[in-house]
Order: structure tokens, then sequence, then C-alpha cells
């Protein structure tokens, strides 16, 4: 996408991705290993454009290192990873974002050394054209883009609703406005599938709600295919077109909120403790 | 072995503790195996990869061809390779049982030896070290005993001030910093021995000399004997303290410090204890290390051994005490090598042990971070 | 949408006189920039003059300070400015990257080295000794870049240490190429033979390479380098290739120390590998962190304090006759630097640079003080929790975030 490729996304209210066959994202028969631990089993996902997919589980059932096998952080010992019918598996997190990946941390992933506004402006990296050089000896085009970069971050933080915070530091905000933050730089990066870890967390009910809200409208007015992993079932079933069950790695059982709602009895005799707390 | 009792209580301790979501954090499962199997385990590993046998064939085949090619005498190469490997080990061991306990990369190891060996050799001239004096009152060696067991106390306490004002405020910090502040610490001793000795070295007497008995035709001072009696015998005090009540809680804290704390054991206690018998170590390491040098100055053991005793910590694994000790020995065999080969070829190569070292810390760290012994990376 | 509702409100309290509509919390009130954030902040017309003034004092006091000083003391000066470069490249990988090295006396080295075998084995123009330098510093950084992607943390910093050991015994004393013990004859260029000359040119090359530096942080690439210093999962996650830009901070480092070690070399006109001790590197780093690590214009004072400290002390000593200087003298250097760094560490992490902050931001046209933004939810959650127990928790980061309400190292010069 070019550069300003958010702006008309903003002002249209409308940017679908080009019709393609392929889906979106698509996880083949992905296992990783890690020591004694099987943390994923032959795991195979979909995810087609426009979607929200959400991506539930107990502790430890893999959900975040599916997150980072799908993002680059982790390479599967087996299976495939395909991004519009491309094979990815094998690039670098960075490589995956200028496709369109973005994503974000179950622990707020964010530069706390930057101000807010900082923050965003960094995200939007792959989206700057001039090289090293003409920053350091000060190209006009370094010197035009760099406004562009900045007016960008302004946009995207008034559009979260954050742009009276830009210019604070992070150690001065709640655990929820630095999700909305993160929130905010990944929009940066002017992703196609945004992937969201556990956003809830720190976040009041309402402020839940309201965020549930948010995730719809993004997918309305930025054409954002959306990933989610929550334990909060019933924001998922609310707000998801499409459900993963995942524990212990393996997958336990899928489909629409319907049909897992009906299926939450069958998934507590399989995890016990688990599927109380899903509940 | 020291090592390999290490917790298996601990890592029971620990299993309760574990609230990540995902992630690498597992190497801890297989931390109890006992250290004959795992080595066994590793020797196999190696087996498998081609790459380590290539290595390994090609590595003694060099050996043996230099060995006739620069006539190398393998009794002199063991015993000059055994004494400064010696003096390694036993700062890497105060490395390692001071890095194991806080993790902190203590760069003042070097100067906690050096500081109290200029304490002996004060107490051995009456405190009178300026040059008139001591030409008058040339050190006295009668005193070397007692000024040691001073030496090594004074060291002990030296490096509890250390992690109390500098590296217990500096907890929440990055290991990093924590080691630049030591090196500040290492900085601060060198100049006060400047400010209070001068730079200049001055002559120390050994507690022993003379020859002890010669293999295959090479002298062995006793000097050297007495050197690999003090290692051998702090490895036995440090495996016999593993044993102890002490010792356990100690590892048990190296290795959960929460979990430990909540069980009664004093995390504070605890590094207190690590870093004293650190500092101890670093005495020793350093009056050693100055008799082998025949004489002390400011900065002595941190310019000529720390970097080569930190390399041996790494080598042997940072967290394991027979790491150190063998880690020391190897690069002590290794630095004395390359050395004698070079010298051997009669090539003009300057700082063969700089060399060696350099390249055994280049190869540990990129094919092998968590060294030969070490459970971690 | 209740999140973005209740900072709107927020705005609207604020915005709207006092009486209208009473806030329940003054202190949200209080907080709340009024301005639009989009637009920056100007300094009135009499506070543009102050800080031209200010700055042309400054400017002023460079170029007159080598006239100022005793002859015998020129080379202090033009000491200073190089320290102040090598501050400057130290901070790149330190502040920017947070990549320790504990060797960089091996750099500024190297950079020496070449120079003045360039200038007096070989016989090159001083303009092609100078490049030369500046890529053999870079080149000998990008060797230690590519073990630092392998390597992290501690290990690197060990790696750091043996290194700056084994170019000091090894390299150093390569006698066909640095002379071996002897060292290598470092002429000054043509035009700036003269002391006070060669202060102008050390500070010239000073002057640009500030100017670099700041456009380097100002930018993109800047701005990746010191993302990847906090997270490099983040910085990846954002599309930073982290391979790539730690490479690039040794590499920029490494440029910088090169050049600052070709400067070196002119200053006593002779290098030799005992120049190059591991006390040296020691010096560079605490000048670095005492001067506040990540900002240019704490690294610098950094490195000028230690630059001239030993001559201060020396002079003062036999100068001075009033407390401190009756008892110290140059010994004492490296123990008051050691001090220094262990207070810094201890007390306050972002040295000089924090305690200028108010000072710094200022010059660079900013306001004197700058009204911390507050939360609005932060507040609200504050009031709530106030009310009754069944508060939310505490807004601010808690141990899932760990570090977050550290305080920041200090304040980055972003700006200016």
């Amino acid at each position: 996408m070019s550069p300003g490729s958010l702006t008309l996304a903003l002002l249209s209210g409308e940017l679908m991705a080009d019709v393609v066959e392929y889906p979106l994202l698509h996880a083949e028969q992905v296992s990783i290993r890690f020591g004694g631990l099987q943390a994923l089993d032959r795991v195979d996902f979909q995810v087609n454009d426009g979607e929200i997919v959400g991506l539930i589980g107990p502790n430890g059932a893999g959900k975040t290192t599916f997150f980072n096998c799908v993002s680059g952080f982790y390479a599967p010992d087996t299976g495939r990873v395909a991004y519009r019918g491309r094979d990815i598996t094998d690039l670098r997190p960075d490589q995956r974002v200028h496709l369109g990946i973005g994503r974000t941390f179950q622990q707020v992933g964010l530069v706390r050394s930057f101000t807010v506004l900082e923050n965003v402006m960094v995200a939007q990296h792959q989206k700057v054209q001039y090289d090293t050089g003409g920053g350091m000896f000060g190209s006009p085009q370094s010197w035009a883009e760099e406004h562009l970069v900045r007016d960008r971050a302004f946009e995207v933080l008034d559009y979260m609703g954050l742009l009276h915070l830009a210019h604070s530091r992070l150690d001065g905000l709640s655990y929820g406005t630095l999700k909305q933050v993160e929130v905010a730089a990944v929009l940066g990066t002017d992703p196609d599938v945004l992937m969201l870890d556990e956003p809830l967390a720190g976040l009041s009910p309402e402020e839940g709600e309201a965020f549930g809200d948010r995730i719809l409208e993004m997918r309305e007015e930025l054409g954002l295919t959306v990933v989610v992993i929550e334990h909060h079932v019933p924001f998922v079933l609310r707000v998801c077109d499409y459900i993963y069950v995942l524990n212990f790695g393996q997958l336990l059982a899928e489909g629409e909120p319907h049909d897992i709602r009906g299926n939450l009895a069958v998934a507590e005799a399989y995890m016990g403790e688990g599927a109380t707390a899903l509940a | 072995m020291v090592h390999d009792d290490e917790a298996t209580e601990a890592v029971e301790i620990g299993a309760g503790a574990d609230g990540a979501d995902d992630g690498r954090g597992l190497g801890a499962v297989g931390a109890g195996r006992d250290f004959l199997a795992s080595l066994a385990d590793r020797l196999r590993e190696g087996d498998r990869s081609p790459w380590g046998i290539g290595t390994a064939v090609v590595g003694g085949v060099v050996v043996l061809w230099s060995i006739f090619a620069a006539d190398i005498k393998i009794a002199r190469w063991l015993i000059a390779g055994l004494e400064s490997g010696a003096v390694y080990s036993l700062i890497a061991l105060g490395i390692a049982l001071v890095y194991k306990s806080t993790r902190v990369l203590n760069y003042a190891q070097g100067e906690l030896g050096t500081v109290p060996a200029f304490l002996a050799y004060a107490l051995m001239v009456s405190f009178r070290w300026s040059d008139q004096d001591v030409i008058n009152h040339p050190p006295d060696a009668s005193r070397l005993w007692w000024a040691t067991i001073v030496a090594v106390v004074v060291g002990a306490g030296l490096a509890v001030v250390i992690n109390t004002f500098l590296v217990q405020r500096l907890a929440q910090a990055s290991p990093v910093t924590s080691l630049v502040a030591t090196a500040g610490a290492a900085l601060l001793f060198i100049s006060a021995e400047v400010v209070i000795f001068e730079a200049k070295a001055r002559e120390f007497p050994r507690y022993v000399s003379g020859d002890a008995f010669s293999i295959a035709g090479e002298p062995v001072r006793w000097n050297t004997v007495l050197i690999l009696l003090v290692l051998a015998g702090a490895v036995v005090v440090l495996a016999t303290f593993f044993r102890t009540r002490a010792g356990v809680a100690l590892l048990a804290t190296a290795q959960e410090p929460f979990a430990a704390e909540l069980s009664g054991v004093s995390v504070r206690a605890m590094s207190t204890l690590a870093w004293a018998g650190g500092g101890a170590l670093a005495a020793i390491g350093g009056l050693l290390a100055t008799m082998v040098f025949g004489n002390l100055r400011p900065g002595l053991v941190t310019s000529q051994y720390l970097t080569f005793a930190l390399v041996a910590a790494v080598l042997g694994g940072l967290t394991s005490m027979v790491g150190a000790v063998v880690g020391g020995l190897l690069l002590g065999l290794v630095t004395v090598y390359a050395n004698l080969l070079i010298t051997g070829l009669g090539w003009d190569v300057p700082g063969p042990p700089q060399i060696a070292m350099l390249t055994v810390a280049l190869v540990v760290l990129l094919v092998r971070p968590r060294g030969l012994f070490g459970k971690e990376a | 949408m209740a999140r973005t509702e209740r900072a709107d409100d927020a705005i609207t309290e604020a915005t709207q006189p006092a009486g209208v509509e009473p806030s329940a919390d003054g202190r949200a009130r209080h907080a709340i920039v009024l301005a639009d954030p989009r637009e920056r902040w100007r300094p009135s017309p009499i506070g543009v003059i102050a800080r031209l003034a200010v700055i042309a004092f400054y400017i002023l006091l460079v170029i007159a300070i080598p006239h100022l000083i005793p002859g015998t003391l020129v080379n202090v000066a033009a000491r200073a400015a190089v320290f102040a470069i090598v501050a400057v490249s130290m901070n790149v990988l330190m502040g920017y990257a947070g990549q320790v090295s504990l060797g960089h006396q091996a750099f500024v080295g190297v950079g020496a080295f070449t120079s003045a075998y360039f200038l007096s084995e070989a016989g090159m123009p001083y303009p092609f000794a100078l490049a030369a330098s500046l890529a053999t510093g870079a080149g000998a950084a990008l060797v230690l870049g590519m073990v630092a992607l392998r390597v992290r943390g501690l290990y690197l910093a060990l790696i750091t240490i043996a290194y700056g050991l084994f170019a000091k015994e090894v390299i150093f004393n390569i006698r066909s190429l640095t002379g071996g013990g002897a060292g290598l004859r470092a002429p000054r260029p043509g035009v700036f033979d003269s002391d006070i000359a060669y202060v102008y040119f050390c500070a010239a090359v000073l002057g640009l390479i500030l100017v670099f530096d700041w456009r380097l942080t100002a930018t993109k690439a800047g701005r990746a380098i010191e993302a990847l210093r906090d997270d490099e999962r983040v910085a990846s996650s954002w599309g930073i290739n982290v391979t790539a830009y730690k490479l690039l901070a040794f590499v920029i480092s490494g440029s910088i120390a090169g050049l600052a070690g070709a400067l070196f070399a002119g200053i006593e006109q002779v290098v030799s590998p005992i120049d190059f001790d591991f006390t040296l590197a020691l010096t560079f780093v605490l000048m670095t962190v005492v001067g506040g690590l990540g900002n240019r214009w704490g690294v610098i004072q950094g490195g000028i304090f230690f630059a001239i400290l030993p001559t201060l002390l020396e002079k003062g000593h036999s100068n001075w006759h009033f407390f401190p200087f009756t008892q110290l003298n140059a010994q004492w250097e490296p123990l008051i630097g050691a001090l220094l760094l262990i207070l810094t560490l201890v007390q306050f992490p972002g040295g000089i640079a924090q305690q200028q902050e108010h000072l710094l931001r200022w010059l660079r046209f900013q306001p004197f003080r700058a009204d911390p933004v507050v939360d609005p939810a932060l507040a609200g959650r504050k009031r709530k929790r106030g009310a009754g127990p069944s508060g939310q928790a505490s807004g601010l980061a808690g141990p899932d975030v760990p570090g977050l309400a550290d305080a920041r190292p200090s304040e980055r010069g972003t700006d200016g």
C-alpha cells in the first residue's frame, strides 16, 4: 500500500483489499516444541478477508505461541504459514509487517522511552522512503517526509481518541490506555490484518465493551481483518465471526460463535478448570 | 561434584511459580538431571553432528602437527598451562559464584584480589611503604601467613561492601548496568592503589620457593604446586559447602529467588554470603597471581588476569562452579599452548595468549553460549 | 466508545471556563494541555532573543577558549574536543542502540594507527588518512556488530572487553603497521599545524558530527535504533529490520570513533599501543554514563570534563592553595571519575543531562518547564479507587510491564 493509504482509508471509510481466491491468512499443520513441551501440535488456522476471528483457550494453550509463529518470532518446527497464498514461513517479522501483518503483544509492546507520538512515528518505519544517509545528511526529501510522518501519527492518534496524549510519556499512562496506544502504533504500520493479544487486559468491563465496538468500527472504516486472543468469552462471542479454541497446543474446536457457545460444555469436559475460566 | 546436586529441590520449589503463558523459558525443566548423564548426552549430541567430528579431527591433527613442528615440550606446556590456568580458575570461581547468586558479572573481581594483596604487602612492611622505608625494611616474609588471613577476610569484606552499597542498590537495573557499576568499583580500587602506593611495581615475597620435583626433565616449582593445591582446596571447600544447609539455600536462591524467599530463605543474606565467598576467592587468587609475577603493582590482577578469568568463567558456563575450574584450566592450557606454538615456530605475532583468549571467547559464545557446563544461554 | 468519550469529555472540561462545569478532579483539569498538540510550541520574541544570546555566548566561548588559556594547555582543549567526539560515538552505541562497549579504545586506536600509518609510512594526503580512519573504525565495529547479532547483554560486554585487550596487545603491536612499542608519528594537516588551529579543526569536526548525530536521531534510522534498544521484538513487530539497524549503529559508532582516533593521534603527534589501555575504555564508559546516556549534550560535557580533569587537578594542585586542590593531584582523576560513575548509576541515572533537563529543553526552543500530560483515564481511575474498595486497580503498569514505571534514562535530544 502507498504511504497515504491510511489517510485514504480514513477519509473514504472503505479500504478492502483486492479480491483474491486465497484466504488472507492460512496456517497449515503448524507445530512447535520447546524442550519437553509440545506448545503447538498440528494447528490449522484460516482467516478470510474482513473477518474478525477469535482465538481462545486456557492459559498455556499456545495462543501467543501461535501468534509468534504467524508474525515470525518463532519458526515452527513443521507446517507452513501463508499470507494471501504466499508462503511466509521463512520471512522475518519485519518482512511480514511489510506485507501487512500487524500485531500487539500480551504485555504492552511499546517503546517505553518514547512519547506516545514518537511511538506512532517509529511504527511508520516501513512507510518512510528516504534512507539513512538521506536522513543523516538532511536531504530535502527527508525533511518533507518527516512532516508527513508526524502528521500521519497525529491522524492515527486522533482516530484512536488519543490526540490529547500525543506528547505524554508512557509512564504516566494507565494500562488500558497503553493498550490503546499500542493499537494506534500498530495502525501506524498500516496493516491489513491486525492481530491483538489480549486487548482487554487492564480494561474495565465498560471499556472492554467499548473496545469491542471499536474493533467492529475499525473493520468497517479501515477495512481491517482482525485476529484476537482474549479470555473474556462474552466479548469473543459478541465480536467474532469465527472462533478457534486451543488447548495444550491442539485445536479443540472451531466454528461460528453459536456453535462454540454450544460446545463450551464439551470444552469443559476436556479442559476442566480452564473452561471454567473461559465461561 | 559441586554442580550435579544442584537443587533438584530448587526446581521443585520453582515448579509452582510458572506464570508465563508461553515462551522458551522452559529450559529449567531438565535442570535436575545429573552431571554425568548430561555429559553423556552432550557427547552423543556431538556424535551426531558431522561438524563436531570434523572439527575434533582437524583440531587434533593440527595440535599433533604443531607439537612436533614447534617442538613443544608437553611437560612444560602442562606445567605452565595448569599454573596460569589455576589462577584463572580461582578468579573465575569467584565470578561464577557471584554470578550464580546475584546475576552480576563482577568486573571488580580482579581488584578484589589486588587490594588484599596490597594490604598484605602493607602489613609485611609494617605500613611503611615509601621508597626509603622499603629499602631499610624489606617486606617481612615471616608475616606473610597471617597477612594472608587478614587479606582474605578483607577481600570478603570489600566484596560484601560492593554488594551492599552498589549491586543491591542497582537490583532493578539491567545486568549490563551492574557490570558497568562494578567496573567503576574496579577503577576506584585501582586509582586508590595508585594514590596510596604509586604506580610502580613492588617486590612481593613468595610463600614457598625452589623446585619441588621434575617431570620429564621439566622442573616444577613449589609455587606451582602450591597454586594447584590451593585450587584443589577451594574446590573441596566449595563442594562441601554446597552440601550444607546454607549451601543448598544458596543454590535454591540462585535458581528461584522468589520461591526461596517464600520458603524462609533470606535472599539478601544469601547474596551477601555469595559475595563474601567471591571476595575471599578473589583475594586468594590475587595473592597467588602476585606470586606468579613476584611483584605487585596497581591494577595487576585486572590487567593481567581478569579478562582471561571472565572468558574462563564463560567457557565453563558462568553459573557452574565445575565449569569455572575446568574452564580456567583449559584456558590456561590453550593460552600457554598458543604462546609456545608461536615462539616455537619463530613467528613474529604479538600477544599469542590474547589471540587464543579472544578466539576461545568468540567460539564459545557463538557456538555454545551456555558454555561447557552451563544450563542457560 | 466510552473510552474516547471520556477522553473527549476531559478535553471539553478543561477547555471550558472554570465556572461552567466544575471538574470533580482538579488534577485532571490542570494537567490537560489546552493547545492543540499538533502545533509546535513557539517561544515569545524575547524568548527567542534570550535563547539566541545564550547560544551565541557558548559559540563565542568555544572560539575564545584556545586564546584565553596558557599556550601549554591548548592541547588539552583539543583533547577535550576529541573526547567529546568519542562520547558521541559511545552514545550512538550505548545510548541509542543500548549495546554496551567496554572496548571502545580499540576503535579509537584503530583509527589513530590507520591515520598515522597512512600519513607517516605511506605519505598519503591528510583527507585520505582521515577517510581511511573512518573506514577502518567502521570495519572494526562492523566485525564486533556481527558478533553482537548473536551475543547479547553481558556476553557482548565480555566480548568487547576481550576485543579491547586483543586490540591493544595484538593489533597495535604488529610492528610493520604500528611501529610496535615505539609507536608511529602522526603529523597534523598542514593548514592546522599550530596548536590553536588544531583545536579549531577538532572543534569543527565535533560540530559536524553533532549535526549528523542530530539528524540521525530526528529521522527514521535513529528512531529505529532507539526502538530496538528498548525492545527488539516490538521494533521488529513494527517492521524494523533489527539486524540491519543494530549493525548500522555499530558502523556509525565505529566510524565516529575511528575519526576521533585520527584526531587523537594528531594531539601529541605520536601514537603508541600503551595509549589504549583498558583504563581508557573505562574512562570512555564513565564519561558517557556520567554525561547522561542518550543525550548528546550531556555526553559531550562528560567527555570534555574527563578530558580536562587530569590537567585541572594537576594545575590546581600546583597553583591553587586551597581545598580541595591541596589534597588532590592528577592521580586522583580515575578515583573521582569512578565515584562520579557510581553516584550517577545509584542516584542520578540520567547523568549531567538530567540535571540540566530544563536548561537543555529551553535551549532547544522549547518551554523551560514542560507540563506533564496526565492520562484522564488514570485520573478517573484514581477517583474511582478513592470512592470505594470496588474501584479498579491502579492503571500504572503493574508487574506485567517491567520497568515501565522506571525513570526515563534521560531526556532524549530528538528535536535538537
